[in-house]
């Protein structure tokens, strides 16, 4: 127990002694659990998003891509020469959690003739206004929902582009019969604003649909990128629960995200090696001098682990404020809403000790088995070459 | 000094009688292997009593800092034992080794070994922390030993902030914490100054003329002898030839 209780102010001590090199690690380690968080949170929001998606998936329109279109309003038009299309609108569908629970907001441009089809209150042949800057076009069983009117704030959970703020101004209430339409919010999406990450097409026949799903497929979305059709697509509709839908989605778009996660640990892993190593070499003389008053292995091996316990701690504290801060920013370049768990941050922490853990291994290990004089006089010590320098005893 | 006095009440032969030793080498042998074999210690033998002050001289490489590294159990012989106060260190383990280290040996250094970040207050206490001592008894004992080397004003300092001399004596209060039955030095004076390293060597003669703490100090210098109860020259990993000291 002794032995123990001595640690922790050599370890502190050791630790201000030579903070600069420290610092480097914690700093490693944070960005590599940034990393870690960031890839955790999309995929989290990603799969919420897609389940909430396909759960949803009873549209009037005969596809729906989404992911991050690269249509431009040109090419749209050149779909819509091409192919006997009624309708065909692109998007940013996102949703949120709202006073009325989830609900899919659609940021339309505000020439969009998607306009057009929303009915007012009562189902009233007029159309509601067009929204402005920060405003929203809430439905009406929303409003009935959450007990909000026309003026009052619609709080989005969490805020991100395009809504331009976590509270839009409601300014006025839809009753829309379109099954998709009825049940989403709108707003105005900002001509410098993110890509539209939905395409909508209505078709006269699901047998129309066909050739233009396959021909969109393949000349206009990414590979990579999820790709959901509607009710009319019998591969999908046949997959199985939204679940296993979900899954699929992610699988297309995050799984590849693994192996660079896998890159970016190695690396810091490697990183992380070597300068504990370093470290090591330099401690060696004073590793010797508590070996020589009588610690134990035991409290060398603890001492260590104190010292890189602490620069975890330090790292994840540090990752999770990385990925805390770059969330907003970067969720308008993923598709998919950003949820940040705890369980995630856990996560993290927990890989973050196995990284330090491993690196931490071999000298820790060396430090026990090695004789005061081979850590006094730099001679090679076991796990550890290296070469003879120095004082080697007379 | 009575309170230290029986704190160190460990030692207390008169240094040159007929008892048993307290640290004994029997047929040491260390061999280097660095493109051939080099023998730093070759068939050594020696004992120490309580209480007697023996100083190993020898010109520069002939072992006698393995030799000392053995003694303490800083390093293991090829072939041999080491008995310390009735401890075989060859039947021990590298935590019993530690152990023994603790409890029953001092180490004082050429380059005093002091821990950088640690205040001469702190250092002098390291080894008593792994005892089942209490904090209070660690500071009254840590004071008492600052006191008897002449460093009670400095014990906050930190080493980069005191002089050699001063180094060297806070590593003899460090040595002494645990009441040691056997003191180590290695070259203890070989990095201070004429002035220093008379008062270094009157502290040694001191604690062995006052506590009857043995010592056992290997010197470049030859002046050490005069201190001593025996000195055991060294040359080529053996000892060459054993003359009484000074004393």
């Amino acid at each position: 127990m002794t032995q123990f209780a001595v640690v922790w102010p050599l370890a502190l001590g050791a630790l201000r002694r030579s903070w600069p090199r420290q610092a480097l690690m914690a700093a490693i380690l944070g960005l590599a659990i940034a990393a870690y968080l960031l890839y955790a949170t999309f995929l989290t929001g990603a799969g919420q998003e897609a389940r909430l998606l396909v759960e949803s998936l009873d549209l009037p329109c005969d596809l729906v891509f989404l992911g991050k279109s690269t249509l431009s309003q040109a090419e749209i038009e050149t779909v819509m020469r091409n192919a006997s299309v009624t309708l065909c609108e692109t998007a940013r569908s996102t949703w949120y959690l709202t006073a009325a629970g989830y609900v899919r907001v659609l940021a339309l441009r505000e020439s969009s003739s998607l306009w057009g089809l929303l009915a007012g209150p009562g189902g009233a042949e007029e159309a509601p206004p067009v929204p402005g800057r920060g405003e929203v076009l809430i439905p009406s069983w929303a409003a009935e929902l959450s007990g909000l009117a026309v003026g009052q704030g619609f709080v989005l959970s969490p805020p991100r582009v395009p809504t331009a703020g976590s509270a839009l101004r409601i300014a006025g209430v839809h009753q829309t019969a379109d099954d998709l339409l009825g049940h989403c919010a709108f707003t105005l999406l900002p001509e410098a604003g993110p890509a539209p990450n939905a395409l909508f097409v209505w078709m006269a026949t699901p047998e129309a649909a066909a050739p233009l799903a396959w021909n969109l497929e393949q000349e206009y979305v990414r590979p990579g990128r999820p790709v959901v059709r509607t009710m009319d697509d019998p591969v999908i509709l046949t997959a199985g629960l939204p679940d296993r839908m979900a899954r699929s989605v992610l699988a297309q778009t995050y799984l590849p995200g693994a192996g660079v996660m896998m890159l970016v640990f190695g690396f810091c892993g490697i990183g992380l090696f070597t300068t504990v190593s370093l470290g090591f070499m330099d401690r060696r003389r004073s590793i010797a001098i508590l070996k020589t008053v009588g610690m134990e292995s035991a409290g060398v091996v603890t001492m260590l682990a104190v010292e890189q316990g602490l620069v975890a701690v330090a790292g994840t504290v540090l990752g999770s404020a990385i990925a805390a801060a770059a969330v907003p920013g970067l969720a308008a370049y993923f598709p998919g809403q950003p949820v940040l768990l705890w369980s995630s941050i856990i996560k993290g922490a927990l890989a973050g000790v196995f990284v330090l853990g491993a690196a931490v291994f071999v000298p820790a290990a060396s430090a026990r088995v090695a004789t005061v004089n081979q850590l006094l006089y730099n001679l090679p010590v076991p796990l550890m070459t290296r070469r003879i320098s120095g004082q080697t005893g007379e | 000094m009575s309170n230290l006095l029986a704190a160190m009440g460990r030692a207390t032969g008169s240094g040159t009688g007929p008892e048993e030793p307290i640290l004994r080498a029997v047929n040491l042998n260390k061999s280097y292997f660095l493109g051939e074999t080099i023998y730093a210690v070759n068939d050594v033998s020696l004992a120490v009593a309580p209480g007697e002050f023996v100083v190993v001289v020898g010109p520069s490489g002939c072992g006698k800092t393995t030799l000392l590294s053995l003694l303490g159990g800083l390093d293991r012989p090829n072939s041999g034992e080491v008995i310390l106060a009735g401890h075989r260190f060859s039947k021990l383990s590298e935590n019993g080794l530690a152990q023994l280290r603790r409890n029953q040996v001092g180490f004082v250094f050429q380059f005093f070994n002091l821990i950088s970040h640690l205040t001469a207050m702190e250092n002098v206490s390291l080894p008593m922390r792994f005892t089942r001592m209490g904090g209070r008894a660690i500071r009254e004992r840590a004071e008492q030993l600052l006191v008897m080397v002449g460093l009670a004003q400095r014990s906050h300092h930190l080493p980069l902030q005191m002089s050699g001399g001063e180094q060297q004596r806070v590593a003899i209060a460090r040595a002494l914490a645990n009441s040691p039955a056997v003191v180590l030095a290695d070259e203890p004076t070989g990095n201070l100054d004429t002035k220093t390293k008379a008062e270094m060597a009157d502290i040694f003669l001191r604690l062995n003329e006052e506590f009857k703490q043995s010592f056992v100090v290997v010197s470049h210098d030859e002046g050490f002898a005069r201190y001593a109860h025996r000195v055991l020259k060294m040359r080529d990993g053996r000892i060459d030839a054993v003359e009484a000291g000074g004393r």
